[in-house]
């Protein structure tokens, strides 16, 4: 950007050391650095997060679309944060009836609940071992020691996910204990469950807190199974699903979206910096071979340069991306492939103009160097600082073109981009039904790279051309 | 007037920029067809076409089943013969490109006008008015701001107001305005509730033209708004370096020396000679802001061209894609040309040959 001004100081050292001292510079590499030490935690982790993120099972005990858990902070609410009873938390109670060769195993889980909204989901697994079928019961005891059957029913052996809010058995009982308490039936199941009885009598649902009965006492869910079979067990697990969730929330398959900004980081700097570099690199490197060698060479890069910025480059990106669908890696070499000539090609020719001119260069010509060593060491070194510049401010730029392509629904079908969260948000309807933690986490995290970057291309920027930053 | 144009320079000039317009062209031919890959899936459509249509055709399921597939093999290379598919690519696709730059856009193999022409002319023309209503006017709006704030930063260099505005260019320069899209919808769409949420017109249209007129101003304030916002300031610090540049020249010292006023400085001896790299940039946004926005006006569902041609992508409607890469093609070419000219008129010291 700007004129080139050849008697800047401007080895790579000395750029280096104004950069890092002045203020803009340093808040850029400080903000890559912790961008980057995210990163890590990605590229070093034993997790295979790549394969979990699209795989919908893998993210069932965490609630959907949740707001992140700092903001009641700001509403004053004390909303529920996920809460997961793991099978070893739940009391086991075995009895072998005498005489006959029943078993009875009775599961109790103890549900301490303060909160101020009732779950978004109760959500049970079953693990059940038999040989046969076996009755199965769940009730539900608030703290007033009122209760409510959520299930009895004859199971086979194996899993079983209740999701008690959706379950058709567990909504036709719970409106069956309506119609015996004579209220309203309108009443949803999260409601019911979470409500004293009293105020059920009195047709509205009220929470109860444990902390309302004196003295405090739980919620309580027992699974209660009977077996004729020789080896007969149960196990549960109890997911309470909240409203908010983690750092940054989660989005509609209940992915967490802190692993896909910290998945996510990697890639996004990967595919950004390749693509700034290789592209930056191969169109000053065009540059400067059409200005250093002038004549024949100059009119065909020049020429072909000029038809390369004629070229719709959006339009045959999205063309190419889309016949041949594919990774992220491939749209890498198509970018490349389309930006071998451009904008950089013609700034850094009329740099090479210059600097072909110097005295140093007729220096080397006449002691014998050869063209390419005149043209890899004493100018494209020059060349350098400028090219830096270039990458920095082209490298957001990148990270945004994948996110464009996203949008557009183009985007790599594996794996978790930023691009990609943002664009599933804003397909999922974000912007629709104020799901701002979806969108805005994202954003932040991109307009941040490129925030850094633009903080370090203003202070080359100062270094390259002092003549635009006079006070 | 053209003191520095030799015919020979012209004729030069206007043959570069004509193989520059044939070989773009032609590459992109070739790259909207997939190399080949749209020829295939025509191909096999047609198979799929003329099988099925013939298979319910009762005469022709009477008919042994050797005859049977002669004729049907027979309709199926009709039917090619007649898209003109039996020619290898590399023969079509100079025909492709025959066609293009001779402007006979052809018809598009999916799209359809909202009057039902398949012509690819009529299919662009009907998208246009959308996007020029929307992008000439923010182009012309946010050049005449970008010029105007970057007037202002070229006045006081490294102070407060311009390291701000250069910040915000470099920032709003790399971010992508359907990006400013996505968080105004959210912003104002949804919280605030003072803007629709895309689209061109309300459903049901008003029918009172003066009503319709304003349901469009309103459903445009908000794209307006996000383009305007993502660009001047980008066009802001272009214009206050290539000011500054200009102050900086011996003739404005010496103007200065002279004793001349700030204003006569300003007016006479700066901005005329910066006039012409700013016109260059206008003009080509303004010929850019014809291919409309691809991502924005997806994101707000804006009924323009660059909505056509995410469409006629996804549709891999090849004809629409390469009509509108060439029609730009020729107006950014024909703009080259023409500024050209205009240089020379502004700026006597561009020197030509």
């Amino acid at each position: 950007m700007g004129d080139f001004v050849s008697s800047a100081p401007v080895g790579l050292k000395s750029v280096a050391y104004e950069v890092s001292h002045s203020k803009s510079g340093l808040a850029g590499i400080i903000i890559l650095a912790s961008i980057l030490l995210i990163s890590m935690v990605a590229v070093f982790s034993p997790e295979n997060i790549i394969e979990k993120w699209n795989d919908p099972q893998a993210w069932l005990d965490k609630p959907r679309l949740a707001a992140p858990e700092w903001v009641t902070i700001f509403t004053g609410q004390n909303s529920l944060k996920t809460v997961i009873i793991k099978q070893e938390d739940f009391r086991k109670d075995v009895q072998k009836v005498a005489g006959l060769n029943t078993t009875k195993i009775e599961l109790r889980a103890r549900i301490t609940y303060n909160y101020d909204t009732i779950p978004t989901e109760v959500n049970l697994n079953l693990e059940i071992i038999s040989e046969t079928r076996s009755l199965l019961t769940v009730r539900w005891v608030r703290p007033d020691g009122s209760s409510v059957l959520l299930l009895r029913e004859a199971v086979e052996a194996g899993q079983k996910s209740v999701f008690t809010y959706r379950d058709r058995t567990v909504f036709e009982n719970v409106q069956a204990y309506l119609q015996k308490l004579a209220a309203p039936s309108t009443l949803s199941v999260g409601e019911v469950l979470f409500s004293s009885e009293d105020s059920l009598l009195k047709g509205t649902a009220k929470l109860l807190k444990s902390s309302d009965v004196k003295p405090s006492r739980p919620y309580e869910l027992v699974v209660e199974g009977v077996s004729e079979s020789k080896f007969f067990d149960v196990n549960a697990q109890l997911n309470l699903l909240g409203s908010v969730y983690g750092l940054c929330g989660t989005d509609n398959m209940r992915r967490d979206i802190f692993v896909g900004i910290v998945w996510g980081a990697p890639i996004a700097l990967a595919f950004g910096l390749v693509a700034a570099l290789v592209v930056t690199l191969v169109q000053a490197v065009f540059g400067a071979i059409s200005g250093f060698y002038g004549s024949r060479v100059d009119e065909i890069i020049q020429r072909v340069t000029d038809i390369y910025l004629v070229l719709p480059f959006l339009s045959l990106l999205i063309t190419i991306q889309f016949i041949y669908k594919t990774t992220i890696w491939t749209l890498l070499i198509a970018v490349i492939a389309l930006s071998l000539f451009g904008g950089v090609t013609k700034s850094v020719r009329s740099m090479a103009l210059q600097i072909r001119e110097e005295p140093y260069i007729e220096a080397a010509k006449s002691y014998g160097a050869s063209r390419p060593r005149i043209l890899f060491l004493y100018i494209l070194p020059r060349l350098l600082p400028y090219t830096f510049a270039n990458i920095t401010v082209s490298v957001p730029a990148y990270v945004f073109l994948e996110a464009s392509l996203s949008i557009l629904g183009l985007g790599d079908p594996a794996l978790p981009t930023w691009g990609k969260i943002i664009s599933e948000a804003f397909s999922g309807g974000a912007a629709y039904y104020g799901y701002w933690w979806w969108i805005l986490i994202p954003s932040i995290f991109i307009v941040l790279v490129s925030t850094a970057f633009a903080l370090l291309w203003y202070s080359l920027d100062k270094v390259l051309n002092p003549r635009l930053r006079e006070e | 007037m053209f003191v520095g144009f030799s015919k020979k320079y012209f004729a030069k000039r206007i043959s570069l920029l004509a193989i520059t317009l044939i070989v773009a062209t032609y590459l992109t031919v070739v790259i909207a067809n997939g190399g080949g890959l749209v020829d295939q899936i025509l191909a096999s459509q047609i198979r799929f076409d003329v099988s099925s249509t013939l298979s319910r055709d009762p005469s022709f399921n009477r008919l042994p089943e050797e005859e049977r597939e002669k004729m049907l093999e027979q309709r199926i290379n009709l039917a090619i013969q007649a898209k003109g598919l039996d020619k290898p690519f590399i023969v079509r696709s100079f025909i492709y490109l025959v066609d293009a730059l001779t402007l006979r856009l052809g018809q598009a193999l999916v799209i359809k006008s909202n009057t039902g022409s398949r012509a690819v002319v009529d299919i662009i023309m009907e998208r246009l008015p959308a996007t020029v209503a929307l992008f000439t006017t923010a182009t012309i709006i946010y050049s005449v701001l970008g010029i105007l704030v970057g007037l202002v930063m070229a006045r006081k260099p490294g102070g407060l107001f311009d390291r701000f505005m250069t910040m915000l260019a470099v920032v709003t320069g790399v971010i992508p305005p359907w990006f400013f899209a996505i968080i105004f919808l959210l912003l104002f769409a949804f919280y605030i509730r003072l803007f629709p949420f895309g689209g061109f017109v309300s459903v049901p249209s008003p029918t009172d033209p003066l009503l319709y007129a304003l349901d469009v101003m309103y459903h445009m304030v908000l794209p307006l708004i996000t383009w305007i916002i993502a660009s001047f300031p980008f066009w802001a610090y272009i214009t206050r370096n290539i000011v500054i540049q200009t102050i900086g020249e011996d003739f404005v010292t010496m103007a200065k020396a002279k004793g001349l006023s700030e204003g006569m400085v300003l007016r006479k001896y700066v901005l005329r000679p910066s006039m012409p790299p700013i016109i260059t940039n206008v003009a080509l946004a303004l010929i850019a802001s014809w291919q409309g926005a691809i991502i924005t006006e997806v994101v707000f569902g804006w009924p323009g061209i660059g909505n056509l041609l995410n469409l006629a992508i996804l549709s891999t409607d090849a004809p629409v894609v390469i009509g509108a890469a060439v029609v730009y093609a020729y107006l950014l070419v024909a703009t080259v040309l023409i500024l050209d000219i205009i240089y020379g008129v502004l700026d006597p010291r561009v020197k030509v040959g």
